[in-house]
C-alpha cells in the first residue's frame, strides 16, 4: 500500500500532534487530585463544554463510518444523524441541570456514581460501572479501528496490526498523563479543528462533483447505485432506519462520555445556550458525512474515482485524491482530532468505572484511585485493542453496538428515573441487566446468523425498547406511589420529591 | 397532568417497539410511531419536574409536529428533493426549535441546589 498524502499533510498532522502534546503537558501539570482527573476541577464554561462534549460524542465513527456506511446502505445513513436537530436540546432538557445540579452537592465523578444516589444499595451501581466499562470498550475499540485504518493509509503499511498499535501507544500515553483535565482542553481544540475540517471536506465535496444537483445526478444515473441509493430509506426497510433512529435518538441520553460533560460546567446558567452551541457544533461535523458519503459515490459512478476495496476507506480515499495536500493535512488531523478526543475520553471513564465504581459496588475502596485510575488505562486499552482486533464488520456497525450498550443499559434508569419517583432500586437493576443482557446477546445471535429479530431490526433499537418496558413494568409493580427511594436531598435537586 | 401523559404514552410506545421489531415485514410501520413519540415523551417527563412545566409545552409541541411533518415530508417527497430536505432542514429547524426553545423556557434549578 503506498502512502496517502504528500510531505505537506504530513507537516500539518506533526504540528498537530505537537499542539496536542502540548496542551496536555500544560494540563497534566494541573492535574492533582481526583476531582481534576475525573471532572476538571468542576470548572469549565458554555463554548468548552459544548466543544468538548461534541468532540466526545463524535469520532471516527462520523468521520470514517459514516461516510462508509452511506457508501453502502445510501441516504439510509442519515437515519443515524437525524435526531442530532433535537437530541442536544433533549439532553438539556431531561438530565444536564440535574446532573450539573447533583454534581454541585455530592461528590459525583462517574455515571455510576448519579445510578448510586438515585438507586441506593450496590447492584445498580455495580450493573451502571460494568455497563460502562463493557461500552467504553467497544467505543474505545472502533477508534482504534478507525485510526488503524486512518494510520494505515496514511503510512502506507500493510499490517494494520502495527498502525494500530502505534496509535493506541500515543493515545493510552497522552491519556494516562493528562487525564480529564487534558481531555476536556484538548478537546476544545480538537472540537475546533474538527468543525473546520468537516466544513472545509463539504465544500471540497461540492467542487470536486460539479455541486449539489450534479452529485445526485450522477448517482440516480448510475447502475452501481441508482435513484434508490437517494430514496429516503436508502437501501434499508423502514425498521432499520427508524431503528437507528431511534438508538441514536433516544441512547444519546445513557451515553457517559456526553453526559460526563455537564458534571464539569462551572455554572448552571450557562446551561442556557448549550444546546445551541453543542447542537450548532454537531450539525457542523455532520457535513462531513453528508459531503463525503455522497461525493464518493458520485464520483465513482462518473469514473473520477476507483472504488473503495472497503466501504470504511470512502473517507482516506477521498481525501487522498481529491482534496489538496494542505487540507488533505489538516482534515486527517481533524479525524485524529475526532477519534483521539472520544477515546480519552472513553479511557477516563472506563478507568474510573474499573478503579471507583466496581469496587465500592463490592463495598471496597481504592486507597489511591488516582494512580489506579491511570494504570487502569492501559488495561482497558489492551482489551479495546482485542476487541478491534476481533470485530470483522463496518466501523459504523461497532459505533451502533457501543451507542446501543450505553443506551440500552443506562438511559431508562437515568432519563426516566431522574423525572420521576417511583421508579426503585430493583427497577433499575432489572432495566440495567436487559438492556446488557438484551444487546450483547441479540448482537451476538445477529453475527451468527440466528437472530430471533424481524429482518432488518436493529438489535441495539430491540434491546433499548425492551430495557425501557422492563423498567416502566418494574417501577409501577415495586415503586410506591408519590415515594422516591433516593436519599431526600437527592430527590429534591433532581425535582422530584413533590409527588403532586 | 404531563407527568400522567408522558409516562401513558412511554408504556404504550416501549412495548410496541419491541413487538415491531419481533414481527417485521408491514408491520416495521409500526416503529415509527414510537420511535418519533419516546423523545418527546421524554422531554415532557423531564418538563413535569420543572416549577412551571406549561412554559415548555410550546417548544414540546413544535418539536413533536416537526417530527411528525419532516417524517411525512420526507417519505412523500421524491428524491433528490427529500435527500436534500434530510441534509439540510431535518437538522437545522429542530435545532433551531428545541435550542431556543430551551434557552427561553431555562430554568436554572436555583432552588435544586
Amino acid at each position: 500500500m503506498s502512502p496517502s498524502g504528500g510531505s505537506s499533510a504530513w507537516w500539518v498532522a506533526l504540528a498537530y500532534l505537537l499542539l496536542v502534546f502540548a496542551i496536555g503537558w500544560w494540563s497534566a501539570r494541573r492535574t492533582r487530585t481526583p476531582r481534576d482527573f475525573f471532572i476538571a476541577g468542576q470548572g469549565i464554561g458554555l463554548f468548552v463544554t459544548g466543544l468538548a462534549t461534541m468532540s466526545a460524542a463524535f469520532s471516527g465513527f462520523v468521520f470514517l463510518g459514516g461516510p462508509g456506511l452511506t457508501y453502502r446502505i445510501g441516504v439510509g445513513s442519515l437515519f443515524i444523524v437525524l435526531p442530532a436537530g433535537y437530541t442536544a436540546g433533549m439532553l438539556c432538557w431531561v438530565l444536564a441541570g440535574k446532573l450539573r445540579a447533583l454534581a454541585g452537592v455530592h461528590e459525583v465523578f462517574t455515571i455510576p456514581d448519579v445510578v448510586a444516589l438515585r438507586y441506593p444499595g450496590r447492584a445498580p451501581r455495580g450493573l451502571a460501572a460494568i455497563g460502562v466499562l463493557l461500552g467504553s470498550v467497544a467505543y474505545l475499540g472502533l477508534q482504534i479501528r478507525a485510526l488503524g485504518l486512518l494510520l494505515q493509509m496514511m503510512l502506507g503499511l500493510d499490517s494494520a496490526l502495527w498502525a494500530m498499535l502505534l496509535g493506541l501507544l500515543v493515545l493510552t500515553l497522552y491519556s494516562a498523563v493528562g487525564g480529564m483535565i487534558a481531555g476536556v482542553y484538548t478537546d476544545v481544540a480538537q472540537g475546533f479543528l474538527m468543525v473546520v475540517g468537516a466544513v472545509v471536506v463539504f465544500l471540497i465535496a461540492l467542487r470536486s462533483t460539479g455541486g449539489w444537483g450534479e452529485m445526485t445526478s450522477a448517482i440516480a444515473a448510475s447502475e452501481t447505485f441508482g435513484p434508490s441509493f437517494l430514496d429516503p430509506l436508502g437501501r434499508i426497510g423502514a425498521l432499520q432506519a427508524f431503528g437507528y433512529f431511534f438508538v441514536f435518538g433516544v441512547g444519546v441520553l445513557g451515553q457517559p462520555q456526553m453526559l460526563h460533560k455537564f458534571f464539569m460546567i462551572a455554572d448552571a446558567r450557562k446551561l442556557r445556550w448549550l444546546p445551541l452551541v453543542l447542537g450548532g457544533s454537531q450539525a457542523l461535523c455532520l457535513l462531513i458525512w453528508i459531503g463525503i458519503g455522497l461525493a464518493v459515490p458520485a464520483l465513482v459512478a462518473s469514473g473520477a474515482l476507483a472504488a473503495p476495496a472497503r466501504p470504511d476507506e470512502a473517507a482516506p480515499l477521498f481525501l487522498s485524491t481529491q482534496a489538496p495536500e494542505l487540507v488533505t493535512g489538516l482534515v486527517f488531523a481533524a479525524i485524529v482530532s475526532a477519534i483521539m478526543s472520544t477515546a480519552d475520553s472513553f479511557l477516563n471513564i472506563g478507568s474510573a468505572a474499573l478503579v471507583r465504581d466496581l469496587p465500592r459496588a463490592l463495598g471496597r475502596r481504592v486507597h489511591d484511585e488516582l494512580l489506579w485510575g491511570r494504570l487502569a488505562v492501559f488495561v482497558i486499552s489492551a482489551l479495546a485493542a482485542l476487541f478491534a482486533w476481533f470485530y470483522g464488520d463496518l466501523i459504523a456497525m461497532l459505533g451502533t453496538f457501543a451507542f446501543g450498550v450505553f443506551g440500552a443499559a443506562l438511559a431508562p434508569a437515568l432519563a426516566v428515573g431522574s423525572s420521576w419517583a417511583r421508579p426503585t432500586a430493583t427497577a433499575a437493576t432489572a432495566s440495567i441487566a436487559t438492556g446488557l443482557v438484551a444487546t450483547v446477546a441479540l448482537e451476538l445471535l445477529a453475527r451468527w446468523g440466528k437472530s430471533p429479530l424481524a429482518e432488518g431490526a436493529v438489535p441495539a433499537a430491540a434491546a433499548l425498547g425492551c430495557s425501557l418496558t422492563v423498567f416502566l413494568a418494574v417501577s409501577w409493580w415495586t415503586g410506591a406511589s408519590g415515594r422516591c427511594g433516593a436519599a431526600p436531598g437527592v430527590a429534591r435537586q433532581l425535582g422530584i420529591d413533590d409527588p403532586s | 397532568m404531563l407527568r400522567r401523559v408522558a409516562l401513558g404514552a412511554l408504556a404504550v410506545a416501549s412495548p410496541l417497539l419491541v413487538v415491531a421489531c419481533g414481527i417485521g415485514g408491514t408491520s416495521s410501520w409500526l416503529f415509527v410511531i414510537p420511535s418519533l413519540l419516546v423523545p418527546v415523551a421524554l422531554i415532557a417527563l423531564a418538563a413535569s419536574t420543572l416549577r412551571d412545566s406549561r412554559r415548555v409545552l410550546l417548544p414540546l409541541l413544535a418539536l413533536g409536529a416537526l417530527l411528525v411533518g419532516s417524517g411525512a415530508g420526507i417519505l412523500w417527497l421524491p428524491a433528490p428533493a427529500s435527500t436534500w430536505l434530510m441534509a439540510f432542514g431535518l437538522g437545522l429547524l429542530p435545532l433551531l426549535v428545541v435550542g431556543l426553545g430551551f434557552a427561553v423556557t431555562f430554568d436554572a434549578g436555583g432552588d435544586r441546589e
